[in-house]
């Protein structure tokens, strides 16, 4: 009885399992989020948009390229690991198996530009199907996206030259032929770009209208400026007629860099560069000052909290694009380190034997941007005629005078003295002052001392600047110190600031005339009486060695140059500048210099010693396109020497 | 199936036992007491000899008959020539028969080697039984069920439970060398993380899912679980690997099968077996490290061979003081490895089991507790014990029910806990740390100073901001518990249907296990101290804190992450199994299956979906006259993972063997020199549904974050406005199916002359579909997960061998020898990659899965001059740096000029050998194991010394180029105090050859003799010391070859152990 009743059951078992098979497999329930999912609604929608935004590179902080050249020397003798990525190109170059800084891949520090540019693509074809985007945030929402769109493109352009222009997305499925794409000649790409940024700009609200939830995002006035730095770009002698690239040829016969130059090019950057002051202006955009009264500062000290405050003045006048990441913490990798608190533990001195554990103190300045900077009277300091220059290096005591910038009766060298306020603004010197950091009395600042054995010097233990030098622009003066945690005042890294547009504007109109005017002097003079100099014409007529100088074009054009690395010194343009200029290799070649960190007496301390020979070659300036993108795309031509 | 087997002989002379015994009790019940109380029976036995003259005159010859599990029961003894005149061992093993002198007494078992004794003088007659490797699986399991070995046309392999014992409590250690066809190696020794590596017929996919498909009882079962299982709960161990054998699990099977079945109770009186193991082991090797003078002097002289204007970290001065051991709190010279570890650690394995039965019932119940200890010191000034303290309880309970004539229920309860202490960091993490601190920087802790005369804590050494490793401190701040926890629970009801159909039987069975596991830490955050203020005149000196606001007095406290998941399966049998006449024999098989595992912390709304299979899998089987035997089998098979179009597969494969042997024309001469011979041959497809990753399933659906915290942004003046991103994981594609496995082998069976067994498997494999990313995707696509598809294909060919020789002689002494060797190569048949045609040498084409890429180094640079006009390698490069081989001459060293370099990292051969030998109550065996066809790298950025304070191996203390001795092939190059790039390139430089041979086990046995071990009741006392990995032959000298490139990890033990076994 019980056997029969098992047989059957069992069977019956048997038969209708099979037939339930394929419901018993089919697991996947209903609404498991696809694609399709992020442009259902606004909400999603708008986090496809900071999607979007999220590609940018992480300009400012320890993985841009730019922070490399030559302004800052960062060695970590000892196990430090931070995400300076751009310094092991600097120091120790590039390779194209696995690239530094790879934005063409998204590796070694880098964002993924190429991914930024598809997930762009992607949010343009979508966000049509969005039910309830309102009308004007739809257009608006498209025109920053064109912008990021445009700002990727370019910022791959400046580091690996002509580059394949991704207007539309491939489809996944697309075959090896679709995927081989080639890179575009210079010209091209550029109008792409500028054709974008048109369009994006627009479409794009002047001001922001809402700052606490919107300020960063995109506005006319930044789509105006980029567009401005792009033609300065192609303008500029590393693109324009550069027949260094002359065998830059592709397999179509195309070749990407034009090799005639085009003095038009100028013209259009500069009146692109006209046109968004014009725009800045209208939005209420202007030159940043420093005078906040109830600290009851000297001007001079004034000018000299002004550098630093004109980076670090969070979303100040003078800003017309800039950004911060709400991520204070990370290991390696492209999201680490992206707030200003980052900034300042790499750049503030020790300045209390208290503070111990958070200073990092590794980004420090170079010896060439010590002497960069102008004398007091705003000349080069191997043009002014009253300067000591050939003695700069003797050691002299800082007299009464000098008491706001230096500290009187100690014994420096000359170099340190009777320089113009943006030195000392931007540099802290063995024998200087830190002004803030909990120190708001311009009589009692932190000494910046750094000889051997000092706060701020070669200890025993903890960090130091291998220069002997602090960077003190990029810190907040109100940020502190409390125990031993830096407690930050926060503030944006500015992208893009009016000086800059300012200086580029100047620079080009330069280049369009035979001898500069009045105009080009008039937006240089902007910047210097800001910082408390005299117009270029009185300070050369009267102080220069060449008092001629700024009279001719070429004279003038190393003028403006040297402008724009003293004033946005620090601030991640340099490094652009030099290799559109066409001088890096001769600038960036060469052995760091400092000094003797290892000397506890001011004889021994103030004597030049060579950190390292840095070696920069031609190929260094465009970036290695990974190795295994050349195997997939035979398409594409290697920049020189990789 | 295979107990049946047995029982059906067993029966015939359970009845004559019985009978026998009854009659002893009815005619003497004084007698008969011993058989109610075994430990006076042999002071009666030896009073009951019959003396009746000399050589004419039958005697009475008693005495027992041990098997190595105990007490051999039925064995049948008999009179050479006079079968008739037979008896069979009792309950306990005895027996007592009339002989004369002349006689030979022939002791038979089923599975045992039969032997035969002269009588002589002798009146006790002890026999130790030695299994017969070649009858014991004269009956072979095979995919859900059992066949006659005569019959199998399919590669398996069967191997002895006894030859898994080692002194290990970690089963997968055994299987080296062991079994032909099975591809095994360790690579660490750290209790709970010891396991081996293995795979049947070595790695054939370059999918994530390579290893084989585990059944325990039918079950599917990790590798853990297989690590844990005792060998003397294991009635059967085989390894299924051909197509023949693995259709039936067509799904899973592609990787090969490990089948193991459990033991089950045999009616009888309960009989006990109690093993208990101590054991010491500690590492085959040691790493050496230079002395501290020595690393200061490299280390300094590394920083100026590079850079003559570099910062010096020591002065001339510490260096000198550290030599003369002046004051070892400011010149510390620390020995890190001293420090942490010891020399040795003691083990203990204690098993238990219990069987038995009647009629009705039958049990087997077994439990094991294994307590596994470290090698790390702890010290007295915490109350914690740090040390690795592994403690593994099993409990195994199979219950045989007969719920009438035909029907049989099982129950098989199972489960395993484990206890775990010990550090946070995990034992190979502080091998690891070790290699990388700085001997000379700090001691370890400082003693209290005048300061801190009260503090509690310990001052433990640092330098700089603390950021130094100090693995004192890791050890010491803190431990951690785990505990897991996997329980089984399986019913299973077998119906014999011959009612119905002759030789139908149905099998049901259903089974669930539970898997759980979590770990907690306690630990401080350790303060660090440095030394400040020292005064070289006076010898004073201060402490300084280094972290003051971090450190901490008090324990905290971190709950790791909990793992639960749960397995159900259901699976029910048709089988039919039947002989007409003398010449035909038919079976057939259907199996239907249904398997669902979830994992409660799966971590993704995908992963979280259950995991199923489900199938419908037959067996047909033909044999005509034991001659020609054919078999066919199917998988239809079924998994979630896939689309609806591919979410099933059609698994077919067909066999074929001809017993050449059983010909007619096999006779006379050619019979007697090869008394069996047997030609199989078997060809099909099996599938793999593990293909992309564990996580990677629904192929078919795109996969997207829709909160994905790295593509945020932040706007706002307050940098408030924060919003998390979209990201795309995977593109959907509908297409992906099935991994396949084509197999093909063929088989060799004989027996030479009546002692030598030989077995040969040649095969070739022929994998398609697997799944690998398309490798025509540019970056500029833009494709935030790379495309995938089925367009892999690689090729596994190779042959396993086996060969075994057995003999006993007529005065007892019995000798086993056994070798095993198993070959195994792969290839990539189909495998997207870039336009390699002009490097063909990048191609993986025609290589195996395991091939390494890298540069040829040729030698080291002799001088700047050579550098310069050498072609360009790395920047920085200078003499003494590793000068590699220009392959397409194009002036450069880079990618393109990397070739295929070195053996696989997975050993393409394994084999072993060894033997066993006995002589009346002593035995001894040997087993040696290999493998061969191996590279591994010594890996030079993490043996790099100086770099990130990494320490300085005594070799390369020994043999580096130097400006001094420019040795031009000296194994480290230049020194450096970073890494660099140059040297640190996967070269040739660094290769090595992974080949090793060692003594894997040693074990001498002796029984007590029983007169003394019945007094207390034991039926047999088994007393055994054995070794494991006692002896290493091989050319690399630096650690164990075995740990290949895992050498600064935690070492692989030798172990000396000691053992007792009682049966009672």
């Amino acid at each position: 009885m019980l056997m029969k009743a098992l047989r059957y059951i069992r069977i019956a078992c048997v038969f209708t399992m099979l037939s339930s098979c394929s419901e018993y497999l089919d697991i996947v329930p209903d609404n498991v989020a696809t694609l399709e999912y992020a442009f259902r609604d606004r909400v999603r929608a708008e986090q496809y948009l900071h999607t979007c935004y999220s590609y940018l590179p992480r300009i400012g902080f320890g993985n841009d390229p730019a922070l490399v050249g030559d302004e800052i020397w960062s060695v970590t003798l000892n196990a430090w690991t931070y995400p300076n990525k751009g310094f092991d190109i600097m120091y120790g170059g590039n390779n194209v198996t696995n690239p530094i800084l790879n934005f063409w891949g998204g590796t070694n520090g880098a964002t993924n530009l190429w991914a930024g540019i598809h997930d762009c693509n992607v949010f343009l074809e979508n966000v049509s199907k969005v039910h309830d985007l309102r009308d004007y945030e739809r257009t608006r929402w498209t025109a920053e996206v064109k912008f990021l769109k445009a700002f990727y493109h370019f910022f791959l352009f400046q580091l690996y030259g002509p580059i394949p222009i991704v207007d539309e997305n491939l489809p996944v499925s697309a075959t090896p032929e679709q995927v081989a794409i080639y890179r575009q000649p210079v010209d091209e790409v550029i109008g792409y770009i500028v054709g974008l940024l048109d369009e994006a700009a627009a479409d794009l609200p002047l001001t922001i209208d809402n700052e606490i939830t919107e300020v960063g995002r995109i506005t006319k006035a930044i789509a105006m400026s980029v567009k401005a730095k792009v033609l300065i770009t192609a303008a500029s002698p590393l693109f324009n007629g550069n027949t260094d690239y002359a065998n830059m040829v592709d397999n179509r016969n195309v070749q990407l860099f034009p090799q005639t130059v085009d003095q038009s090019k100028w013209e259009r950057a500069r009146d692109a560069c006209k046109e968004a002051i014009d725009l800045c202006h209208q939005a209420g955009i202007g030159l940043y000052t420093f005078n906040n009264v109830s600290l009851g500062l000297s001007d001079s000290t004034k000018k000299v909290v002004q550098v630093s405050q004109i980076v670090a003045d969070k979303w100040n006048k003078e800003t017309i694009w800039g950004w911060e990441s709400n991520v204070r913490i990370g290991t390696d990798g492209p999201n680490s380190f992206l707030t200003s608190w980052s900034i300042e533990r790499f750049t503030i001195a020790y300045l209390d034997p208290s503070w111990r554990q958070e200073l990092i103190s590794s980004w420090t300045p170079t010896m060439k941007m010590v002497e960069l900077y102008y004398s007091r009277n705003g000349v080069p300091i191997e043009e002014d005629v009253s300067y000591d220059y050939n003695n700069r290096y003797t050691l002299t005591t800082v007299p009464a005078s000098e008491r706001y910038y230096m500290q009187p009766g100690y014994t420096t060298a000359k170099l340190h003295l009777f320089r113009e306020p943006r030195f000392y603004g931007g540099i802290g010197v063995d024998g200087g002052w830190w002004f803030g950091l909990g120190r708001f009395n311009e009589n009692a600042q932190w000494p910046v001392q750094s000889r051997f054995g000092q706060v701020a010097g070669m200890g025993l233990a903890g960090r130091y600047s291998e220069t002997s030098f602090y960077i003190k622009k990029l810190h907040n003066y109100e940020s502190v110190f409390s125990l031993t945690s830096l407690i930050e005042k926060r503030w944006n890294w500015p992208i893009f600031r009016l000086a800059d547009l300012y200086l580029l504007y100047a620079e080009a109109l330069n280049e369009t005339l035979d001898a500069p005017n009045a105009e080009v002097f008039e937006y240089v003079d902007k910047i210097r009486e800001r910082a408390g100099l005299k117009g270029v014409a009185e300070s050369w007529t009267n102080y220069s060695r060449f008092p001629q100088k700024y009279l001719n074009k070429t004279g003038m054009r190393d003028i403006i140059h040297r402008e724009r690395s003293i004033e946005l010194a620090f601030e991640r343009h340099r490094f652009y500048d030099i290799r559109r200029w066409k001088q890096s290799p001769a600038q960036f070649n060469g052995a760091g210099l400092a000094w003797n960190v290892r000397g506890a007496t001011p004889e021994e301390f103030y004597r030049l010693i060579p950190l390292r020979y840095i070696e920069y070659n031609l190929r260094d300036i465009f970036w290695p396109i990974p190795q295994q993108e050349l195997f997939i795309n035979p398409n594409l031509v290697q920049n020189p020497g990789w | 199936m295979k107990r049946r087997f047995y029982q059906k002989i067993l029966s015939k002379q359970k009845w004559l036992f019985l009978l026998v015994v009854s009659i002893a009790v009815l005619s003497d019940p004084v007698a008969a007491m011993p058989f109610l109380k075994p430990g006076t029976i042999s002071v009666r036995l030896r009073t009951n000899t019959v003396e009746m003259g000399q050589d004419a005159v039958q005697r009475m010859i008693t005495g027992v008959v041990n098997s190595p599990d105990g007490p051999a029961v039925g064995v049948s003894v008999t009179i050479a020539g006079n079968a008739q005149r037979g008896v069979v061992t009792k309950d306990n093993g005895e027996y007592s028969i009339l002989a004369f002198p002349t006689d030979s007494l022939v002791f038979s078992y089923v599975g045992m080697l039969p032997q035969t004794i002269l009588v002589g003088s002798q009146t006790v007659i002890n026999v130790e039984l030695v299994p017969d490797p070649s009858a014991l699986d004269e009956v072979t399991v095979v995919a859900f069920g059992t066949q006659k070995k005569e019959s199998v046309v399919s590669a398996i392999t069967t191997v002895t439970p006894r030859e898994l014992r080692v002194p290990s409590s970690n089963l997968t250690v055994a299987l080296a060398g062991r079994i032909a066809g099975l591809i095994a190696y360790q690579r660490s020794g750290e209790p709970g993380l010891d396991n081996a590596d293995f795979f049947v017929r070595g790695v054939t996919s370059f999918g994530y899912a390579t290893s084989p498909l585990i059944l325990i009882d039918n079950l599917e079962m990790s590798a853990e679980d297989l690590a844990r299982m005792q060998p003397d709960d294991i009635a059967s161990f085989s390894i299924l690997k051909d197509a023949s054998a693995t259709a039936l699990y067509g799904a899973r099977g592609a990787n090969g099968v490990i089948m193991i079945t459990t033991k089950e109770g045999k009616e009888g009186k309960a009989q006990i077996s109690v093993r208990y193991e101590k054991s010491v082991s500690s590492p085959t090797q040691q790493v050496e490290i230079a002395d501290p003078v020595t690393f200061m002097k490299l280390h300094n002289e590394a920083i100026l061979t590079r850079d003559p204007l570099g910062q010096l970290p020591y002065s001339q001065e510490k260096i000198e003081n550290t030599a003369a051991g002046i004051n070892p709190l400011v010149y510390p010279a620390t020995d890190w490895y001293d420090m942490l570890f010891k020399r040795f650690a003691v083990n203990d394995r204690v098993n238990l089991n219990i069987s038995g039965g009647g009629r009705v019932a039958r049990y087997y119940v077994a439990g094991t507790f294994n307590q596994d200890n470290g090698v790390l010191k702890v010290d007295p000034r915490n109350n914690f014990n740090s040390n690795i303290d592994l403690k593994k309880y099993l409990l195994r309970s199979n219950i045989n029910i007969n719920i009438t004539p035909t029907t049989e229920v099982v129950t098989r309860l199972h489960a395993t806990f484990d206890d775990y202490t010990g550090p946070i960091d995990g034992g190979a993490d502080l091998f690891n740390k070790v290699m990388r601190t700085n001997p000379v920087l700090f001691p370890a802790y400082y003693p209290a100073d005048e300061d801190r005369e009260l503090v509690q804590h310990t001052l433990f050494g640092n330098y700089d901001d603390g950021n130094y490793l100090n693995p004192y401190a890791d050890l010491m701040r803190g431990y951690k518990d785990y505990s897991t926890s996997n329980m089984m629970a399986q019913f299973e009801i077998n119906q014999d249907l011959r009612f119905f159909l002759k030789g139908l039987r149905m099998t049901g069975m259903f089974s669930t296990s539970r898997y759980s596991a979590f770990d907690v830490q306690r630990f401080y955050t350790p303060f660090y101290y440095s030394l400040a203020n020292y005064d070289k005149t006076t010898g004073q000196h201060t402490l300084s804190p280094i972290n003051p606001e971090d450190g901490t007095e008090h324990l905290d406290y971190l709950e790791g992450a909990k793992q639960v998941s749960s397995n159900t399966y259901l699976q029910t049998t048709l089988n039919y199994d039947r002989g007409f006449g003398e010449n035909h024999n038919v079976g057939g098989l259907l199996v239907f299956y249904m398997r669902n595992e979830l994992i409660g912390n799966a971590g993704s709304l995908q992963n979280s979906l259950a995991f199923r299979n489900m199938g419908l899998s037959g067996r047909g089987t033909y044999g005509f006259k034991g001659r020609y035997f054919l078999e066919a089998n199917f998988g239809y098979n079924g998994s979630e993972r896939f689309s609806a179009k591919n979410r099933f597969g059609f698994f077919p494969s067909v066999g074929g063997a001809w017993v050449v042997s059983n010909e007619q024309f096999w006779s006379g001469g050619i019979a007697k020199v090869i008394p069996t011979l047997k030609l199989r041959a078997t060809v099909g497809l099996v599938g793999n549904d593990a293909i992309g990753s564990a996580n990677e399933r629904f192929f078919h659906l795109s996969q997207v974050n829709m909160d994905d915290a790295s593509k945020a942004f932040t706007f706002g003046s307050e940098f408030q406005y924060t919003k998390n991103g979209i990201s795309v994981t995977r593109y959907e594609n509908e297409d992906i199916t099935w991994e396949t496995a084509q197999k093909t082998n063929l088989g060799l069976e004989m027996k030479i002359l009546d002692f030598l067994n030989l077995n040969v498997d040649v095969y070739e494999e022929h994998r398609r579909n697997i799944l690998m990313t398309r490798a025509h995707v540019p970056n500029t696509l833009g494709l935030q997960s790379m495309p995938m598809a089925n367009v892999g294909e690689a090729l596994g060919r190779g042959i396993d061998a086996s060969m075994d020789i057995q003999k006993s002689f007529s005065n007892g002494w019995w000798v086993i020898g056994r070798a095993n060797i198993t070959y195994a190569t792969s290839e990539y048949r189909m495998y997207e990659e870039a336009d390699f045609r002009d490097t063909p040498w990048k191609s993986r084409i025609g290589y195996s899965l395991g091939q390494t890429w890298g540069y040829v180094a040729e030698r080291l640079f002799v001088d700047e001059y050579e550098v310069r006009n050498s072609p360009q390698q790395a920047p920085g490069t200078m003499a003494g740096d590793i000068k590699y081989k220009d392959i397409n001459g194009d002036g450069l060293i880079d990618e393109l000029d990397q070739v295929a370099i070195g053996f696989p990292t997975t050993p393409e051969i394994i084999y072993g050998f060894g033997f066993s030998t006995g002589y009346k109550a002593f035995d001894l065996s040997c087993f040696f194991q290999g493998l061969a066809r191996e590279s591994f790298w010594v890996n030079p950025s993490s043996t790099a010394p100086f770099v990130s304070q990494t320490a300085l191996l005594k070799v390369y203390e020994e043999s580096h180029w130097s400006e001094s001795n420019r040795d031009l092939y000296a194994l480290w190059p230049r020194l450096s105090p970073t890494l660099s790039a140059n040297n640190t390139a996967v070269s040739t430089w660094f290769m090595q050859n992974g080949a090793f041979l060692r003594l894997k086990t040693v074990e001498l046995g002796g029984t007590i003799p029983e007169r003394l071990t019945r007094r207390a009741g034991i039926a047999r006392a088994r007393l055994y010391a054995s070794g494991m990995n006692l002896l290493t032959f091989s050319a690399f000298k630096l650690w164990d070859p075995e740990m290949a490139g895992n050498g600064l990890g935690y070492p692989i033990q030798k172990v000396y152990n000691f053992g007792l076994q009682i049966t009672f």
